[in-house]
């Protein structure tokens, strides 16, 4: 994978903000939009010198860019401040994949390999880099709700990433696990065109389709007027108005509360081309009838396996679904037809 | 220096590009512009004229910008001014309130929407003499290298530059004077970011005021003898540059600190300058003269 490193030093060629190094094969283009939205002086979130923060966003020619900011020591001018250090990631479709479309796991990969290490002094050509998916991100097994989370919260997140609306988040814990259920419920097909960031300040000029920061910004909220993005408190979310998106919506908040976020993550995985609100809907239905099946009646059972019966072949919804569809449609004609036990 | 625009302003336009946006935007939606710029402008019924500060990183612009407004502000060479908006006196008083402390203001961020502007209208304290209305961003350094090698990079400084009616080039004289190639080179680019920005409309020369400062010169006394001589034999491309391409260069010498006492500390691998006390000189020479151009 590609790599460039966004930070302040001086050199012979200059002082202050640049990329300092890069890749051979990352081009001018992708180097102009990488320079226009990463993070310089003063913009993580908090002042500490342990602040790490994280900007994803599409980058030019089909692929995606996670960055890796943290503090770098004091700014060498000396001007106040810590030094902003960015190490950039850029992945093409297929390695994106392997982490399954979630910055956030890319982001921790980069931890293992940059974080508290950041190098102010690299090659100016930087060698492709190797990153590995940490091994519990790799498996659906492994999806957790994370219990500070507020289902609804993530419900109206999602729903503004559908309906590809600007948000600003204040989250009053650190965002990183809001920021991961969101994304898991988000279908792939959304997932590559995702521009975020957490822990950096708000920035109108990074044009980040969702950004999470902590609530102590009234400045913030300030500059948000006028920008066609809205703000969103995580702690206290508004009631949600209807949309055509609700049927999606509610099964996951159904698995939410079944506490099966495992299926939801499986389910939006797979949706990689279409997340229409008639194809998400027909999926939700889906997913609503196969829970029924389990319990249905021999009347509702003929009915549900005539409704399904063309599906495959219309194409209409996944196979994976069907299949399970089907499989619990048979298992259910086998219970009734076994003798009640008197 | 005649007002060039007459035509009407919306209140929604943005000034530097143009861009329509909505009734209650703080920051113009595509360049990150303070709107209230536009609705002052609105309130004066004429279109304000753009001075451009560039310069390299830590060159010194913030201290530059800073200090001028504020001598403006205590009618300095028989200038008076008045800034429209609180928001215009924000980076005199970052810049004035940090140096009373023994520090220099913080630096620039790169992101746009956290700069510094400037929206003052200044005349000469004399019978008759008519108000100017400028508009002086503070712009991040690195923005403006970024920009100048791969332009289009940052929308706004190319608008800003497009639209300057007057553009003050800070150059490190300091470092020119110790031998470094590194001040020529950067304003060789900049004067040909400028001179591409005019070639696209049709100009053979440059006819918009340039004024080099050539900062830190408190460093290098020679440079306050004869400013021209000095970057003739320090920064000769840039000399080269100015005579081939540009109509109305001046330069000037300028320096805002008096003295620098450097700290340390055991913590602390980079040494902080602490600027002792100021003593100006140069710096409102060449605001004058830009103001004093056709």
């Amino acid at each position: 994978m590609d790599q460039v490193i966004f930070t302040s030093v001086r050199s012979p060629s200059g002082v202050g903000y640049r990329i300092i190094a890069a890749s051979p094969s990352v081009n001018r283009k992708e180097k102009a939009e990488i320079i226009r939205r990463a993070p310089s002086h003063a913009s993580l979130d908090r002042p500490d010198p342990d602040a790490v923060a994280m900007l994803a966003f599409p980058i030019a020619e089909d692929r995606y860019c996670v960055g890796f900011s943290q503090h770098a020591g004091k700014e060498h001018t000396a001007r106040g401040g810590e030094r902003v250090h960015t190490h950039f990631v850029i992945l093409n479709m297929q390695d994106y994949e392997v982490f399954e479309m979630n910055p956030l796991t890319v982001h921790a990969a980069l931890n293992a390999v940059v974080g508290g290490r950041p190098q102010l002094t690299p090659p100016p050509i930087l060698e492709q880099l190797q990153l590995r998916a940490a091994p519990q991100s790799m498996h659906v097994q492994h999806c957790r709700i994370a219990p500070t989370c507020n289902v609804e919260a993530v419900l109206q997140i999602s729903l503004a990433m559908l309906q590809t609306q600007r948000l600003l988040v204040v989250d009053p814990l650190d965002g990183h696990d809001l920021l991961d259920q969101t994304i898991t419920c988000l279908p792939a097909a959304l997932r590559h065109g995702l521009a975020v960031s957490l822990g950096l300040k708000f920035s109108p000029s990074r044009r980040l389709q969702l950004c999470i920061v902590r609530p102590d910004k009234a400045q913030t909220r300030r500059t948000v007027a006028g920008q066609n993005t809205r703000t969103f408190d995580a702690a206290n979310p508004p009631e949600r108005k209807s949309s055509r998106y609700d049927a999606w919506l509610d099964l996951i908040k159904r698995r939410w509360e079944e506490g099966k976020l495992t299926d939801i993550k499986r389910l939006a995985t797979d949706i990689t081309e279409d997340a229409c609100p008639e194809t998400l809907a027909n999926i939700a239905a889906l997913c609503f009838d196969i829970d029924a099946v389990a319990k249905a009646p021999p009347e509702e059972l003929a009915r549900l396996r005539t409704k399904y019966a063309d599906a495959a072949t219309a194409q209409t919804h996944p196979v994976r679904l069907l299949h399970q569809f089907h499989d619990a449609a048979q298992q259910r004609a086998q219970e009734l037809e076994q003798p009640h036990p008197a | 220096m005649a007002t060039k625009y007459a035509d009407t302003i919306s209140p929604t336009t943005c000034l530097i590009c143009n861009t329509s946006n909505e009734p209650d935007a703080l920051l113009c939606e595509q360049c990150d512009a303070p709107m209230a710029i536009v609705q002052d402008a609105v309130a004066q019924e004429r279109r304000p004229q753009i001075v451009s500060v560039i310069g390299e990183s830590n060159v010194g612009k913030t201290v530059y910008l800073g200090f001028l407004l504020d001598m403006l502000a205590q009618r300095a060479g028989d200038f008076e001014d008045v800034p429209k908006g609180a928001y215009s006196v924000d980076l005199q008083q970052s810049v004035i309130s940090h140096m009373a402390q023994r520090q220099f203001p913080p630096k620039t961020p790169m992101e746009a929407d956290q700069w510094y502007w400037a929206y003052y209208q200044v005349r000469r304290r004399q019978p008759n003499a008519q108000w100017v209305d400028l508009i002086m961003p503070d712009m991040a350094g690195e923005s403006l290298a970024a920009e100048v090698a791969t332009p289009k990079t940052f929308r706004v400084i190319y608008n800003l530059l497009n639209k300057s009616v007057g553009l003050l080039l800070l150059l490190d004289a300091a470092l020119a004077a110790n031998g470094s190639t590194q001040p020529d080179f950067f304003a060789m680019k900049m004067l040909s970011y400028i001179d591409s920005i005019n070639s696209a409309k049709g100009r053979k020369r440059i006819d918009t005021p340039v004024a080099v400062l050539l900062c830190k010169a408190d460093h290098c006394p020679e440079c306050f003898d004869n400013p021209t001589e000095f970057v003739k034999a320090n920064m000769n491309r840039t000399w080269n540059l100015c005579q081939s391409r540009f109509d109305s260069v001046a330069f000037f010498a300028t320096s805002v600190v008096g003295s620098l006492g450097y700290a340390v500390s055991d913590d602390q691998e980079n040494v902080t300058p602490i600027p002792l006390h100021t003593a100006l000189r140069g710096v409102i020479e060449p605001f004058e003269w830009i103001i004093g151009q056709p």
